[in-house]
């Protein structure tokens, strides 16, 4: 069977080169060539905010969903996406957040399955940064600058003093050169997906909050169901690797290689300092009442024991992530033995 | 039937019907719909149906259309735009092809500070066309020069496509938005040099003013001059702006409108009668164009269904010469472009062209330059050519929609001539951005 | 008829003055958001997806009625221009019946979407917040269902009475293009 995946993210963005044909090439192996994936990036077949209800209907028969494209269908598995996490450990936050989705969260089975799809697989994004056109290397700098941003970093930029300006991220590159914006949050690696590194002079090396599960096995449930339990079992199987390069190979490494890049360029980097410090904490503690409100209004009767959920497998993850280190292989083995032996696949 | 063979036979089926003065919509849409149920299912093709139009109205860099349609409407209306034409005629009066000569760089003017050809043209569209017609010019020339200047909204920057490009192609947006400054230019200079051969050879295309009238006109020369002001204190705002960074490109159209409206009523020029038909005006436009723009969306999923684009990109992956790739390249871009929007056309394409012509070692700012020629080029090539149903939408029964077409196909030979330079010359987009 | 027909004539009318009041509505929404923004360095909060989820697909859908009404729609008439009144008017009757039958299709499919959408209660993420958008969607079917009535209208005027019908059913804009004085 030739399954189609829809890929909302341009063809060379690193998920659609390094993090999926991996997976598909595993699948195809496994099944002996009965189940064949066919890429389509870029949104061609559904952009990122269809890509949910297109992926029930049919349209695409798997998908790459980020979960607050579509807040009121996935209002659960947003509360796990909308909870960032701070400081730098991606293996911890990446594992955290599937073991969440996959393990811990009945909230997020039963509307995965009011929207007739099934997940098997995610990844944990790396820490967003500040990248301005001019220096901030406090937070009295930060007052009263424009910054691009959207969803959770919304309120954290407002409680920091600057000013949130919502933009297509696309956008955003011509409207730093000519001032309309002085800084964007977000990840290193847009230094070159969306061009930022033609305008950006500094950047805050602090991290702001990571996000996950970006889902990557976003799977029509007809689709699921049709296949074999050999066939699902193999698209399975290649799922913790599929996270793992995720994570580490699509995001943690390509914003390392944009790092090393930078070194010795004109991009200046700032440590950041106290002040930083002391905003993020009263701003974890605010972040937490801001979700539980937000989703509630979204119909989710218990966003609190969603964060719980996440908060306990961040402290197990965070125990796992020194040993795990970044190397692929062990993290693969590390969310096998963790998360996918404990999965029915007749359960999903 | 294969897919990739159905969707050869849409292509056929989409001019058949649009002969048949089926509404181009329409004929894109229904050919869209039977075809995705033909190769995959009826419930997916009423899947996508209930989503695309949705999805293509609901977005916010498309807002710059009819924000730019609604301040060329109210240049129009309020009178502000007939001063530049005046001007131009005093002026240019003597010049082969005057005011498609000053309409031209015009629209090279107004692309620096509009991000889409189709904004462009949208914009200019009520400004040019009924003063060329009103001196008399040839409405194939007239209604031409605005489809095909309008273009270059996205060649010079700042240019959507451009940004869209440097997204899925990873490269620098801003060495891409300068390397489209020479291209551009070039392509406003070689417009000019063929309207003025054209108007010299035949001027019943562009009468020009006798040299008895322009004689006794001279003493108006200044003060019509005096009068263009409010124009171009429209046209510097919408610049500076955007140059300042006061606005976005997107924004621009809006900031446009409230500007036109601000200027004509500090002139006291436009009446609400006046405003409340420049608003009907761009609103039926923008919904006329966005009808079909929608169902282009949608034919384009179809395309991408059918697997075309790896179909020909197994043609491709044949050809062992960059030459020769980049020939079938422009083939492929041509006969697409025919069809389909550009943002479409680029989303169907470059997944396919970028990997080929980055492992052929060809520079990929160039090789934006040339896809984004071609998407002009696709703009202006009929059955589906949204630069010139723009000027249809805003020029009504006025002129049949093949005279336009007519009257484009000068401006794409002159396109061919700029594709062919920029394939022999590749400095001619390289020079900027390599100086920086 | 007649009386039917006046009432679409008014509801066509409703429509595109509701079009318009977006397209004024939007200008100023934006240009006061920039002016915020510029000025007293304080967006104002969602422009972006007002624009895009409101203004835009009102302005998108709304004056499809109005559009059709004055036979608008953007087609090309190269190969029928030199066609004879009737069969032309019997071409176009044939070409009202299938886009007809394909609006149909399209309302139908819209009004499914709109209603999932409102069940579900469809949000988009705004300046940190919520913005509900599922009313939008019903902006899609009231637009589509009124140029179906239209397009329904011309083709039963074309069937009953052929050209003549046609004729007296389309009615121009107001607007006449001036530069053809
Ligand atoms: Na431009
Ligand atoms: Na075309």
């Amino acid at each position: 069977r030739e399954l189609i995946y829809s890929s909302y993210a341009g063809p060379k963005h690193a998920v659609n080169e390094l993090a999926l044909p991996p997976w598909f090439k595993a699948v195809a192996e496994k099944t002996g060539g009965e189940v064949e994936w066919k890429l389509v990036t870029g949104g061609q077949l559904l952009s990122g905010r269809d890509t949910v209800a297109g992926v029930g209907e049919g349209i695409a028969d798997a998908g790459l969903v980020v979960p607050t494209y579509n807040p009121a269908a996935l209002p659960a598995i947003a509360t796990i996406y909308s909870t960032l996490v701070f400081g730098d450990d991606v293996v911890a936050t990446g594992g955290a957040a599937l073991e969440t989705l996959l393990l811990d969260c009945p909230a997020c089975k039963s509307e995965l399955k009011k929207n007739n799809a099934v997940a098997i697989a995610g990844y944990g994004a790396t820490p967003f940064k500040l990248m301005c056109r001019k220096p901030v290397a406090t937070l009295a700098d930060l007052k009263g600058k424009k910054v691009r941003v959207s969803g959770s970093g919304v309120p954290m930029m407002e409680m920091a003093g600057a000013t949130p300006v919502a933009m297509n991220p696309a956008e955003g590159t011509p409207a730093m050169e000519r001032g309309t914006i002085d800084c964007v949050l977000g990840s290193i690696n847009w230094m070159d997906s969306y061009g930022y590194r033609d305008v950006v002079t500094a950047i805050l090396d602090v991290p702001m909050g990571m996000m996950g599960p970006v889902m990557t096995g976003y799977i029509n449930r007809d689709t699921w169901d049709g296949l074999s339990r050999e066939q699902k079992q193999a698209l399975l199987d290649g799922a913790p690797e599929l996270d793992a390069r995720g994570t580490l190979d699509a995001y943690y490494g390509v914003d390392q290689e944009v790092l090393e890049s930078l070194k010795g360029s004109d991009v200046k980097m700032y440590p950041g300092g106290k002040d930083f410090d002391a905003m993020l904490e009263t701003f974890r503690a605010k972040l937490r009442e801001i979700t539980i409100t937000d989703m509630k209004k979204l119909g989710l009767a218990d966003p609190g024991a969603v964060i719980d959920a996440y908060e306990k497998n961040l402290e197990k993850w965070r125990k796992l992530s020194p040993e795990i280190g970044l190397d692929v292989d062990k993290f693969t083995a590390a969310l096998k033995r963790e998360i996918y032996d404990k999965i029915d696949v007749d359960d999903l | 039937m294969s897919s990739v063979e159905v969707g050869f036979w849409s292509l056929g089926a989409v001019v058949i019907l649009i002969a048949l003065r089926v509404p181009i919509g329409v004929a894109l849409g229904g050919v869209g719909l039977l075809g995705i149920a033909y190769i995959r299912d009826f419930r997916i093709a009423y899947a996508v149906l209930g989503s695309t139009p949705f999805e293509f109205a609901a977005h916010h860099t498309l807002s710059a259309i009819p924000m730019f349609l609604l301040m060329g409407a109210i240049a129009h209306g309020s009178g502000i735009s007939q001063s530049l034409f005046r001007a131009a005629r005093l002026w240019l009066g003597g010049i082969p092809g005057g005011l498609a000569v000053a309409t031209n760089y015009a629209c090279a003017g107004f692309a620096a500070a509009s991000g889409s050809s189709i904004a462009t043209a949208a914009a200019m569209a009520k400004i040019a066309v009924p003063e060329m017609l009103k001196a008399g010019y040839d409405r194939g020339l007239a209604t031409g020069v605005v489809a095909s200047a309008g273009t270059l909204g996205s060649m010079i920057p700042p240019s959507i496509m451009f940004v869209l490009f440097g997204v899925f192609a990873e490269v620098s947006i801003v060495k891409l938005l300068i390397a489209g400054i020479i291209p551009g230019l070039l392509t406003a200079f070689i417009y000019m040099v063929m309207i003025m051969v054209r108007s010299t050879l035949n001027p019943a295309l562009a009468p020009r003013l006798d040299p008895e009238e322009q004689r006794r006109l001279r003493p108006e020369r200044i003060r019509a001059l005096l009068e263009i002001w409010p124009l171009l204190a429209l046209m510097l705002g919408i610049i500076g702006g955007l140059y300042s960074g006061v606005v976005t490109p997107t924004e621009a159209g809006a900031a446009g409108a409230a500007l036109a409206l601000l200027i004509a009523l500090l002139q006291r020029r436009l009446s609400v009668a006046r405003f409340v038909s420049s608003l009907i005006e761009a609103t039926a436009s923008t919904a006329r164009i966005f009808f079909v723009a929608a169902a282009a969306a949608l034919f384009a999923k179809f395309l991408a269904m059918t697997g075309m684009p790896f179909y020909f990109g197994s043609l491709l992956s044949e050809l062992g010469s960059p030459l020769l790739l980049i020939v079938a390249t422009s083939v492929i871009f041509t006969i697409l472009g025919m069809f389909l929007d550009p943002i479409g056309l680029m989303l169907l394409t470059l997944p396919i062209l970028l990997p080929m012509f980055e492992a052929q070692g060809v520079d990929l700012i160039w090789f934006g330059v040339l896809t984004v020629k071609f998407l002009e080029i696709g703009l202006l090539t009929p059955p589906v050519g949204f630069n010139v149903y723009v000027i249809k939408a805003t020029v009504g029964d006025a002129v049949p929609l093949a005279e336009i077409f007519r009257g484009v196909a000068w401006f794409l030979l002159c396109e061919f001539i700029v594709v062919v330079l920029l394939v022999l010359f590749p400095q001619i987009a390289l020079f900027l951005p390599n100086t920086m | 008829m007649t009386a039917i027909g006046k009432i679409l004539d008014r509801l066509v009318d409703v429509l595109m003055w509701i079009g318009c009041l977006a397209s004024a509505l939007m200008m100023v929404h934006i240009a006061v958001d920039v002016f915020c923004r510029n000025v007293l360095n304080a967006p104002l909060d969602g422009t972006l997806e007002i624009v895009s989820s409101y203004y835009m697909v009102t302005i998108a859908f709304f004056p499809l009625a109005y559009v059709s009404r004055s036979g608008g729609q953007i087609l090309v008439d190269l190969f029928t221009s030199q066609m004879p009144r009737r069969p032309r008017a019997r071409l176009d009757t044939v070409v009202y019946v299938a886009t007809a039958i394909y609006l149909a299709l399209f309302l139908w499919r819209s009004y499914v979407t709109a209603l999932a959408k409102t069940r579900q209660g469809e949000v988009w993420e705004s300046a940190g917040g919520f913005l509900s958008v599922w009313p939008s969607r019903w902006i899609v079917v009231v637009g589509m269902a009124g140029m179906l009535l239209v397009t329904l209208r011309l083709a039963i005027a074309g069937l009953a009475r052929g050209a003549d019908g046609l004729e007296a059913a389309l009615r121009k804009p107001d607007d006449v293009f001036e530069g053809q004085e």
